[in-house]
C-alpha cells in the first residue's frame, strides 16, 4: 500500500511540520483550502508562509500559532488552537490580497523512540461559515441588547428552568448594583423583604404551570428607597410548544400609585366637606324657617323690600292686615301703594337704601287705599326702615317693621281737641 | 333651588370618589366591601336623596342604572386584579371612564334642567 498516496488524499486538511517548523508534507485538501501548490509550500518555513494580514495591525495570529507549536515541542502533548481569524494570502494570479478565513487547529506531536518530537501534525478546520453565522447572530443579539437597554423598564430573561441569563443595563442604573453582582443570583436582595415570599411563590407557580405571571412588588433603588413596580414574566415557547426561556419586565408604577392614593385621600375629604355643606345648609334652612314663622306671627307688622325699587319679598300677617286687599309679593312699593309716592315715603326709602341710615317714624299719619277701592284711609303708624346688608356689607334691601297706632293717635287727638267734637 | 344644587354637587363628588376608589384598588388599595354594597356612598345617595326628592325625574333613574353598571364593572376589575391580571385590570379602567363620562354628562343635564325650570 502506498502510504504517501493515502496521506495526500486524506479528505481532511492536514500538514506535517518538522521540529524546526518547516513544511514536510500536506494533504491535497490542505493545499486546496490554503490555495497553495505543493511546490510553493513544501520545504518552506511554516510561519513565514502564513504571515499576519498587514491590513489587520492587531492580529496576533503569528504569535499565537508560534506559541502553540512551541508548547507542543516543549510539552510533547497535543495543543488546541482556539478559533483564529487567519486570513490566507491570495495568489498573485488571483490579484493578491487576503481571503477572510476563520480556523481551528489541533497540533499533535509524533514522538520518536527516544521520546523526542520527530514531527508535528497540524489538523486544520476551516470554520469560516460557522464563525460568520455566529458573528451575524452576535449582531442580532447586540441589537436586542441595545433595544432592551433603551427600554424604560427593568428587563430580564431566564432559561427554561428559571436561571437568570440576562439583565438589561437599567437594573444597574436603578439599583446601583453591578449587573455581575445582580446576576450572581443576588437579584432578590433588591426586593422588599415583605414582598419576597409572595413573589417567590408566584414565580414558582408560574414556572410549574408555564403560565404568565404578574405581581406588584417593591424594589430598592440606589438611594435605598423602595419603589413599587409592576412585574410581568412571560414564557417563550418553541415550535413544539416547549418553554425555551422566560422574559420578564418590571415597570416603575410608584408615581402613579402615589398619585392615586393622594387623589383618593383628597376626594375623601371632598366627600366629607360636601356632607358638611349639606348639613349646614339644612340646619340654616331649618333655622330660617323658624325665624320666618316667628316673623309671620309677630305682634307687629313687618316686611322686607328687596333692591333699589323696593320689591316686597316677605310680608307678615300683621302687614297683610294693614293692607288686606293688596297682592304684594314680588311687586314694588310704587306699584302696590302709588298713593304713598306723593306722601314722600318713596324718597325716604330711596334715602335709606343709598345711605344705609335708619329711618324712624313715630305716630306718623299716612293715607292708604287699604281695600283697593280708591278710598284713602288715614292711619297712624310707628315704624322703622332699616337697611339690610349682604355678607359683603352691601345694601340689598330694607326691613320695615312697626305697629299701627291709629287708635291711640285718634284718642290723643280727641283728648287734646275736645272742643271740636 | 339651593338644595338641589347641593344635592347634585354631593352626587358628583361621591361619584368621583367612587371612581378614584376603584383606581386606587387597582394600584394596591385595600378592598372595602361596604363601598361596593348597596350601603356604599353613591348607592345611599340614590336611596336617601335621589328616590326621595327627585323620584319623578327620569334622569335620576338612568343615573342609578349607570351607577349599578359601574358597580358591576368595578367589582369585575377588582376580581381580575386580585387574580393577578393586573395589566388587564388597568386596561379595564377605560370602561369605567366611559361609564363615568355618561354619568357626569347626564348629571350635568338634569342639574341644568332642574335649575332652569326653577328659576
Amino acid at each position: 500500500m502506498n502510504l504517501y498516496k493515502f496521506l495526500v488524499h486524506l479528505p481532511d486538511s492536514v500538514v506535517l511540520l518538522s521540529p524546526d517548523l518547516k513544511v514536510l508534507e500536506a494533504t491535497d485538501k490542505y493545499l486546496e483550502i490554503t490555495r497553495r501548490t505543493r511546490e510553493e509550500l513544501i520545504g518552506q518555513s511554516f510561519l513565514e508562509s502564513f504571515p499576519d494580514n498587514p491590513d489587520d495591525p492587531n492580529s496576533r495570529n503569528g504569535y499565537l500559532l508560534r506559541q502553540s507549536l512551541e508548547t507542543v515541542l516543549q510539552t510533547r502533548k497535543t495543543d488546541y488552537l482556539e478559533v483564529l481569524r487567519y486570513d490566507i494570502p491570495k495568489p498573485a494570479s488571483e490579484g493578491g490580497g487576503y481571503y477572510l478565513r476563520y480556523w481551528e487547529a489541533i497540533h499533535t506531536p509524533v514522538l520518536d523512540d527516544e521520546g523526542e518530537v520527530s514531527f508535528i501534525i497540524q489538523k486544520t478546520s476551516d470554520v469560516t461559515e460557522r464563525e460568520l453565522s455566529k458573528r451575524a447572530l452576535a449582531i442580532e443579539e447586540s441589537k436586542f441588547k441595545f433595544m432592551a437597554d433603551a427600554m424604560p423598564q427593568l428587563i430580564f430573561t431566564t432559561d427554561a428552568t428559571g436561571n437568570l441569563t440576562y439583565l438589561n443595563q437599567r437594573w444597574q442604573t436603578f439599583t446601583g448594583i453591578s449587573l455581575q453582582e445582580l446576576q450572581a443570583n443576588n437579584w432578590h436582595q433588591v426586593i422588599h423583604p415583605n414582598d419576597l415570599p409572595s413573589i417567590t411563590a408566584k414565580w414558582q407557580e408560574a414556572m410549574e404551570h408555564g403560565k404568565e405571571m404578574q405581581a406588584e412588588i417593591r424594589k430598592r433603588d440606589k438611594l435605598g428607597v423602595y419603589r413599587w413596580h409592576l412585574c410581568r414574566s412571560l414564557p417563550m415557547h418553541d415550535e413544539e410548544g416547549n418553554i425555551v426561556m422566560w422574559v420578564g419586565s418590571s415597570t416603575d408604577i410608584h408615581e402613579t400609585r402615589q398619585l392615586v392614593l393622594e387623589l383618593l385621600e383628597s376626594n375623601e375629604q371632598m366627600v366629607a366637606l360636601s356632607d358638611q355643606v349639606q348639613h349646614s345648609f339644612l340646619k340654616a334652612e331649618a333655622e330660617r324657617k323658624i325665624m320666618e314663622q316667628l316673623i309671620h306671627k309677630a305682634p307687629f307688622f313687618c316686611c322686607t323690600l328687596k333692591g333699589p325699587d323696593h320689591r316686597y319679598e316677605l310680608v307678615n300677617e300683621n302687614y297683610q292686615k294693614l293692607l288686606p286687599s293688596k297682592d304684594m309679593l314680588g311687586k314694588s312699593v310704587a306699584e302696590v301703594l302709588p298713593e304713598v309716592v306723593e306722601q314722600g315715603f318713596l324718597q325716604i326709602l330711596d334715602k335709606v337704601y343709598t345711605t344705609g341710615e335708619d329711618f324712624v317714624a313715630e305716630g306718623v299719619p299716612i293715607k292708604l287705599d287699604r281695600y283697593n277701592n280708591n278710598q284713602l284711609e288715614e292711619m297712624y303708624l310707628t315704624f322703622i326702615y332699616q337697611a339690610m346688608r349682604n355678607e359683603h356689607g352691601e345694601i340689598i334691601g330694607i326691613l320695615v317693621f312697626g305697629y299701627d297706632v291709629t287708635e291711640q293717635e285718634q284718642n290723643k287727638q280727641k283728648i287734646s281737641k275736645p272742643e271740636l267734637n | 333651588m339651593e338644595l338641589a344644587k347641593i344635592d347634585f354637587q354631593q352626587l358628583r363628588v361621591k361619584h368621583i370618589f367612587f371612581k378614584t376608589k376603584v383606581r386606587a384598588l387597582l394600584y394596591g388599595g385595600t378592598f372595602d366591601e361596604n363601598f361596593f354594597s348597596p350601603k356604599g356612598l353613591v348607592s345611599s345617595w340614590f336611596d336617601s336623596v335621589g328616590s326621595v326628592r327627585y323620584a319623578k325625574e327620569p334622569e335620576i333613574r338612568e343615573l342609578a342604572k349607570i351607577h349599578h353598571n359601574l358597580n358591576i364593572a368595578a367589582t369585575a376589575l377588582v376580581r381580575q386584579y386580585n387574580n393577578g391580571q393586573i395589566d388587564q385590570a388597568h386596561e379595564g379602567l377605560k370602561g369605567i371612564d366611559l361609564l363615568s363620562d355618561q354619568f357626569l354628562t347626564l348629571l350635568t343635564q338634569v342639574e341644568q334642567r332642574l335649575s332652569a325650570s326653577i328659576s
